[in-house]
Parts: structure tokens; sequence; C-alpha cells
């Protein structure tokens, strides 16, 4: 372990492992991702896809990879990101009719309810642990709740049940979770598990669930400064979040109110499309050339939003392009699904789709540059997801639009 | 009505026929120029700049179309320009900024950068009472506050509800008719006082790039006409605050194909 901290400090010694990784570097060195030739969107949905089966495929028990790092090769199964890679695959299956990946989503729910804790809990960290973890019961959730849906099989539902009464019991009396939580602190991000308590309320239309959301909710709110900035959206409280979690905050909030009603539902909408307004002019306005494109979105933001990192995380932008497209089709304010194909173009233009190495053919890094500082050297399966989910939606979007154009 | 309004331009590129046919125009209305400042930053230093944003293979494209004469953004909008100047018997719309000042003896100032103290200067010098923006850049306050009345921009769109960039693709996309609003440049983005709105007609065969050709010629003369209104003390400035607009940028080239196809579905309902 200390050796490998030793050569990720190094770093450059990396690039020497294998020759996918210099033509990586020197890439990310030598030319714009601005300027690098995009493939259809087709094309790149499907090398994303292709990538997120081979991580499926690189776990023997049935869950999906974490991802690919140049340091270990494929990592372990992760339970959190299997799960709500789940919806990714559905819907894939449903806009490009490979219905083989119905088959590989059922495959990943049922691990999800093999490995489920008798808490009804879903398992922390990489591979199969025996600690629970909150956030990535509610992920697990939105995977179960998808399938579901999809063909109606009750043992998803019971799983995603007894997963949302465990998160009940487990949480503080003010709505936060502080307990079975990341770094033991509670984070903002918990919206995202509030989000999937309201889906499974839904359903089944337990009170419980849906005051357990709105108290996070209300926690949440009470976090909101001045400016805007939701406190408690990083990882650790000694670092500034990255537009990762940002995005799974503001994303979490977004899905509330949707799934609300009420006067919460404009509070909530007041801090998403406020925040949504300031990310959209720091991202808009940071460019050289004000006819150009815009820079990368730095992976990082201070509490006075300002850029704090001078790499970027590509995730977080495929994130931020998701609710971008979502707050458009409820605002209607263009300006949004604008900049979310051009952070769509931009993390399409890092994809290497003719890489000879599989782990990376297809695969959306964690940094741009890859020696960024968010999973450094790492492809992580939740950006590919993203990446998918975010290329599905803006077609979506655009055939709607087209076909109103036309009319 | 004053006499002696002194007027001045204010470009960065030496082959300019927007900035030489407002320079003509304004000649022939007996309104100046009296001064041209020309940021001459070299063309090495200009090129190595746009490389870092853009790449190599994209600089070079651009060098190409630099030196091709006459070269503006769209090149239709030359063929609007040299219409509109035949149309007002213009000579020298399209040649070199520095030789119609020469010809004509008008002061050419060069200057490094439109930020620099010798800018500033050479607006108090000449003791200008207003400059107009031939740039296309973000001016700085020392610049806008050095002429007596200030610095006026042709805007490619309605104000105050389109700031910004492709404000002409904006306005399509929600469906209101595309124009050109002549301004008061002040810090902000596209935030001055507003002296008027010039629509830009559509017609049969028009798309995104022609009307954006035609404008150049319609804020020539929207602007000279402002210029004279400024002069004659006619002028009605229409404050404008940042809550009346948004601020716009770059259109993504998807939405531009459905702007494309709107303006189509637009003009087979009109006929």
């Amino acid at each position: 372990m200390g050796s490998r901290r030793i050569t990720n400090k190094l770093g450059l010694l990396d690039v020497l492992r294998h020759a996918s990784f210099a033509g990586l570097v020197l890439r990310d060195l030598m030319v714009a991702p601005g300027h690098r030739r995009l493939h259809s969107t087709g094309e790149h949905l499907q090398a994303v896809m292709d990538w997120l089966c081979r991580a499926q495929d690189a776990s023997v028990q049935g869950g999906m990879s974490s991802g690919y790092s140049w340091l270990d090769g494929w990592q372990g199964p992760y339970p959190e990101t299997t799960g709500y890679v789940i919806p990714t695959f559905l819907e894939f299956a449903r806009v490009s009719g490979q219905t083989e990946f119905v088959e590989r989503a059922r495959r990943m729910a049922d691990w999800e309810i093999e490995i489920q804790l008798p808490s009804g809990a879903v398992r922390g960290g990489i591979g199969v642990n025996e600690y629970p973890i909150v956030f990535n019961t509610g992920q697990v959730i939105l995977g179960w709740t998808a399938m579901y849906r999809h063909g109606s099989d009750p043992k998803y539902l019971q799983a995603a049940r007894r997963a949302a009464d465990w998160l009940v019991s487990v949480q503080d009396e003010d709505g936060k979770w502080s307990r079975h939580e990341y770094n033991s602190i509670p984070h903002a991000y918990h919206t995202r598990v509030a989000w999937p308590m309201l889906e499974v309320f839904a359903l089944r239309g337990e009170s419980a669930h849906r005051e357990a959301a709105v108290r996070n909710i209300e926690w949440v709110l009470s976090l909101v400064q001045e400016n805007g900035w939701i406190r408690e959206m990083a990882f650790k409280r000694t670092e500034w979040p990255y537009t990762h979690t940002i995005a799974y905050t503001l994303r979490g909030l977004h899905e509330c109110a949707r799934l609300l009603d009420g006067p919460i539902v404009s509070r909530i909408d007041a801090v998403v499309r406020r925040a949504c307004e300031t990310l959209l002019m720091k991202y808009e306005c940071r460019k050289r050339d004000p006819r150009g494109a815009p820079e990368y979105l730095a992976g990082t933001f201070d509490d006075q939003w300002r850029p704090a990192a001078r790499y970027c995380c590509l995730t977080g932008c495929a994130q931020l392009a998701i609710l971008f497209i979502k707050r458009f089709q409820l605002d209607g304010d263009p300006r949004l699904l604008n900049a979310a194909l051009k952070l769509i173009d931009q993390v399409r233009a890092t994809q290497s789709l003719r890489a000879i190495n599989p782990g990376i053919r297809g695969a959306v890094a964690g940094s741009y540059p890859i020696w960024g500082g968010y999973i450094r050297y790492g492809y992580p399966n939740w950006a590919a997801k993203f990446l998918a989910d975010a290329l599905m939606l803006s077609e979506q979007v655009l055939a709607r639009l087209r076909q109103e154009a036309a009319t | 009505m004053s006499a002696d309004f002194r007027v001045g331009i204010v470009a960065t590129a030496n082959t300019n026929p927007y900035a030489t046919t407002m320079a003509a125009r304004l000649m022939s209305q007996g309104l100046g120029p009296h001064c041209i400042i020309l940021a001459s930053e070299s063309a090495a230093r200009r090129a190595l700049a746009y490389a870092r944003v853009a790449g190599v293979r994209a600089m070079l494209g651009k060098i190409v179309q630099h030196y091709r004469p006459g070269a503006l953004p769209d090149p239709n909008a030359r063929s609007y320009l040299r219409d509109y100047a035949a149309r007002h018997d213009l000579a020298d719309w399209d040649t070199p900024l520095s030789i119609l000042a020469a010809k004509n003896r008008i002061a050419l100032a060069r200057v490094a950068s439109l930020h620099d103290e010798q800018a500033v200067a050479c607006v108090r010098d000449h003791r200008l009472d207003l400059l107009i923006n031939a740039a296309g850049v973000i001016f700085k306050p020392p610049l806008l506050e050095a002429p007596r009345i200030g610095m006026l921009n042709a805007h490619m769109g309605r104000l105050p509800e389109f700031r910004g960039m492709n404000v002409l693709e904006w306005s399509l996309w929600f469906g209101q008719p595309p124009g050109i609003t002549i301004h008061f440049v002040t810090p902000g983005i596209d935030l001055g006082d507003i002296l008027e709105f010039r629509p830009i007609p559509v017609g049969a065969d028009d798309t995104v790039a022609s009307l954006r050709a035609k404008s150049y010629a319609i804020m020539v003369e929207a602007m000279v006409d402002a210029v004279a209104s400024l002069r004659d003390g006619r002028a009605v400035r229409t404050p404008q605050t940042r809550e009346h607009g948004r601020q716009y940028f770059v259109m993504h080239p998807r939405l531009l194909a459905i702007v494309e196809q709107r303006l189509r579905a637009m003009k087979s309902r009109a006929t």
C-alpha cells in the first residue's frame, strides 16, 4: 500500500507501465480536447456502454467493477455504483433495442440482493465488506426500483423497501445521516438518498419513507448560505467539494422536488435554479477567446463559488450536464441545454474510442488531464454511467426539439 | 447642435470592411471620424494566443482566413456591405483603415492594446466626444470614460432581452424578430443605455448566416444615425438593468441546426 502511494505521488513513472498510458499522457499534453475529432453520439454511447459491459464482466460475482486503474487494472465490484448503473442499462436497452442489457441489469440487481446485509443496508466500499453505508444504500435502491418498474418482479421492491426501512432507522432526528457514512460525517449529497426514499414511497406509499426524505431535505436546505452555496457537499470537511458531489447534491434536490408537493417544492427549486445559474456563468465565462468554447470546468469549487482546482472532474461535468438538461426541461432556459451540450462534448473529447487497452477504450477518466486530482490515472464506472445517461438524455431532448421545429 | 462633434473609431484589425464602411459613411454625413485607434498587437503574438486557445490547426485556418482580402466572420457580409456602399456612393468602403485614414487625413493611432494608457491618452489628445466600437473586445473603464459622451456599440440582437454572444441566433430560438441595437458600452456585458433598435428583414432565402451577413450594413446605417442624433441632441437614452434580460453564450452547433430548422418553418408558414 505504501509503495503504491509513492508510485501515485511520482505519477510519471506510471506512464511507463503500459504503452497506451504514455500515448494518453502525450495526448493530454499535446492536443487540446476541444480540437480532437468527435465521433457520432451513437459511437460514443456504444463505446461507453461496451466499456461498462467489460467492467461488469471483469467482476466474476455479478456486480460491476468500480473501474479501471493504471496502477492495478480492473478493480473489484462496487455495490454502490453497480446499483445506480442498473437504470442506465435499462434505458440503453430501451433506446438501442439491445435487449441483452436488460439481462445484464437483472444480474446486477440480483447480485445486490444476494449481498444485501440482513439489516437491509447496502455494503460499503469496493468488494463485499461487512459494514453498511447510507449513501450506497440509497444508490442501490435506485437500481432496484428501476428494475421493479421494468418487470414488476416484487423481489426488487421488497429489497428496496428493506433498504429504505434501514435508512429510516439510522437517520438522526434532525434529518441528516451522520452514522454509517463515508468519513463518518453527514453529507449534503444525501439528497441522493432522500430521492430513492421518495421513489420507494411512490411505489409503496409508506409515509415513514416520505417523512424521512423530507426531514433530510429540510436539513440540507438549512445548509444553504446567502450566496447559494450548500455546506457539507464535500467528501471531507477539510477539502472543497468536487463537481461530482456538488452535482449529486443538486440532482438529489431536483429529483426530490419532482416527487414532492407543497411549499417545499418551490424552496427546493429556488436553491437548485440559483446554483445552476451560478455554475452556468462560471462555466461559460471561463474562456480565453470570447467567441470560443469555454475551458473545462474546474474540478472543485470553494464556498464563494470560485474554482479551486486546475483539473476537471469529468464525471462532475457529465452529471451537471444531466442536471442542466433536466432544468431546461423544467424551466425552458435554453442556455442550460446549450451549456450541457458543450459539457458533454468536452467529456466525449477525452474518451479514446480506438485504444487497444480494453480498460481504456470507451472509458471516461476521473480527471482531465488524466493526472488530475480526482481518481488520478483511473476510469471510474460512474463517470461512464453519467456520460451514457447524459448522451441518452440529450439525444432524447434534441429529437423532441427537432420534431417541434419541423411542425 | 454641436458643429465640432468629434468621433473616433476603435478597431483591432486594419482590414475590417465594417469599420471602413462605417468611417466612409460617417465622412459622407459630415460626422468625422476624427481619429481611428487601431490596436495592432503583433501578428505572431496574436497567432500564439489563438493557438493556445484553439490549437495549431485552428490557428493556421485563421491565418488563411485573415489574409483573404476583406475577410469578415462571414464572407457574405462583404457583399451586403458592397451593396450598401454602392447605394451610398462610398468609394473607400473596403480599403485598409490605415490607407483610408491617410487618404482622408484622419488621425490614426496605433496602440499595442486597447486596454493601454496610450489608447486613453489618444482619446483625450483628440478631445473625442464619442467612440464607436468596431473592435469586438471587452473594454475596461478608463477607455470607456475617456470620451466626453461615451462609446457606442452595435449589438446583433434586441436589448435588453438578449445580451452576450450569438444573440441573433438566440432571438430566432425564441421566435423573436432579429435586429440590431445601438447602445452605450459600459463595463457590464451589453448593459449600457439603449439608443435604438433596428430590425433585420427576413427574406425567403435567408439563413442564420445570411441574416448575420445582412446585419453589418444595417449596423453601419443605424450607428451613423445614432451618432447624428447624439450630435444634434435628439438622442433618447433608455437605461436597462441586468434583470431585464439574460446573458447568452456561443450557441452549440446542434442548437444552431434547430434554429435553422425553425427559421425554415417560420418562412414556410409566412409564405
